[in-house]
């Protein structure tokens, strides 16, 4: 199977779990990464995904959690030292740059990943991905949001309002 | 457990888009970070749904305390974002003042009386800077004065008419303050009581404080710029290469009322063209824009504070219940 971030596998100390993706591909991930989520971290702690079982996620497909995983693993360590006061500027900058490329991904993707963090409820991940939208939206005008973003067209209606709303709001606008 | 916290339907990354913006949830962590109040309120406009979202006082109070959330002072400055929604202008001439005023989309006009020369000598030519403050207040700046006009807008908008509803005060510069052609007097509204100025020589930069009601000067602050830049970090500003004679875009507001804060800054120009922040209070400055060679010139900034939380629009009709 794909299970692409199995490397650690060979340190036998660290507890391994299985996830499994929509589309039934299997992850094995050490115990204390896939913990980074809230959703999981129960299940882990009862002691599901050893062994054979794997714990099903129906929402998450194999290219979203392979993604997920890989910011789950890079994470791992940090969270560990609860939320490591003690880390070197050196690892904090190596964090930050992995995230900047992390996201630097495409928008269908990106998505993709805000509703996996959302459901799996990883809250650095959430975080992060949530900074990279508002970057989007940022200094832009309520139409170039709408573009952005893919939105329809808007509606007789809402033009109107927008038309209302730009006497008042004109440099909104702009 | 975990499949009754996860949505029913499988997920397609062709839906994910409309899945993350009709989740209120997610989409107010999105827009929690957008980071400045300019932002938000353009946020605001996309439609009725992020309307309600962010105008949420729950919202705004996270808003002012979310870790990218407020507004370092230097961030109000946008070139893009500075045309205020009602503005006014001043045209000084030789033998009285001129004020007008945009009042509901119509132009009015206040001159100071007749006879009640103008102080200052503004020949066309000759660089004059106008401030406003609090829509009543102007200050007209040149290398000889500043002059303080109030207006007393009330009388003059119910008339329509010209009236004499202009004071005028005459400041003198503090003595010893080097007034010569290159100076750059920035003068700025303390309060109703008071006038900030800035000045800058060289690399010292001193803030004084009039008080109209004893008509006195006060040192408030010196700094050295040079100091502040190298504990900022920033690349040692010298003389010859450095702030004078660019000092061009001084600018000064006394934000201690805004927010609570206390948050006197200063817009600097430098020789590299660099725009720096200087908080005088925090005895720091910021690198916060390079001036490209097209900008050059007559360079302006203007810093704007906006009103927190923001005015949104009013939606009027009666289905505000069903969209929440």
């Amino acid at each position: 199977m794909a299970a692409p971030e199995s490397g650690d596998g060979n340190n036998g100390a660290a507890r391994m779990v299985t996830l499994i993706s929509s589309d039934n591909t299997r992850f094995e991930v050490e115990a204390a990464a896939a913990s980074l989520s809230q959703t999981l971290q129960l299940t882990i702690l009862d002691g599901g995904g050893g062994g054979g079982d794997g714990i099903p996620l129906p929402n998450v497909d194999s290219a979203t959690l392979s993604k997920v995983l890989e910011y789950c693993i890079k994470h791992a360590p940090a969270a560990a030292n609860g939320g490591a006061p003690n880390a070197t500027a050196v690892d904090r900058a190596e964090l930050e740059r992995f995230d900047n490329e992390f996201v630097n991904i495409d928008q269908s993707v990106l998505y993709s990943l805000i509703m996996a963090a959302h459901n799996l409820e990883i809250e650095g991940l959430q975080s992060l991905v949530a900074k990279k939208v508002a970057d989007m939206i940022k200094g832009k005008s309520p139409m170039e949001i709408r573009r952005t973003l893919g939105f329809p067209d808007p509606t007789p209606e809402e033009q109107a309002e927008m038309n209302a709303h730009m006497l008042e709001y004109g440099w909104a606008y702009e | 457990m975990d499949a009754k916290r996860q949505r029913s339907s499988p997920m397609a990354t062709a839906n994910a888009i409309t899945m993350v913006l009709d989740d209120d949830d997610i989409l107010g962590e999105i827009l929690l970070r957008v980071a400045l109040a300019t932002s938000l309120v353009r946020a605001a406009l996309v439609c009725r749904r992020w309307l309600h979202i962010v105008s949420h006082p729950a919202f705004l109070r996270r808003f002012c305390t979310a870790p990218s959330g407020f507004v370092h002072p230097a961030h109000l400055w946008n070139p893009q974002a500075s045309v205020p929604s009602g503005s006014q202008r001043e045209q000084p001439d030789y033998d009285t003042t001129h004020v007008g005023e945009l009042r509901d989309g119509a132009w009015q006009s206040i001159t100071s009386p007749a006879g009640d020369h103008f102080p200052l000598d503004l020949k066309p030519a000759a660089p004059f800077r106008t401030v406003i403050v609090a829509g009543k207040h102007y200050l007209i700046s040149t290398p000889s004065g500043i002059a303080a006009v109030r207006s007393l807008a009330a009388a003059a908008s119910s008339s329509g008419g010209t009236l004499s509803c202009i004071s005028t005060v005459f400041i003198t510069p503090p003595d010893g303050m080097d007034c010569g052609e290159k100076t750059d007097l920035s003068p700025s509204w303390a309060d109703e009581s008071g006038i900030y100025l800035v000045h800058v020589r060289e690399l010292q930069l001193s803030v004084w404080l009039y008080r109209l009601d004893s008509g006195t000067w006060l040192l408030e602050d010196t700094l050295c710029l040079r100091k502040v830049c190298a504990d900022s970090g920033l690349k040692p500003l010298v003389f010859q290469d450095g702030l004078s004679p660019d000092t061009t875009d001084v600018r000064i507001i006394d934000a201690a009322k805004w927010h609570g804060r206390d948050a006197k800054f200063v817009f600097l120009k430098t020789g590299r063209r660099h725009v720096l922040y200087v908080d005088i209070k925090g005895r720091t400055a910021e690198k916060v824009y390079a001036i490209q060679p097209a900008e050059d010139g007559d360079y302006k900034i203007h810093p704007l504070v906006m009103i927190w939380p923001p005015v949104f629009p009013i939606i009027k009709d009666v289905d505000n219940d069903k969209k929440n």
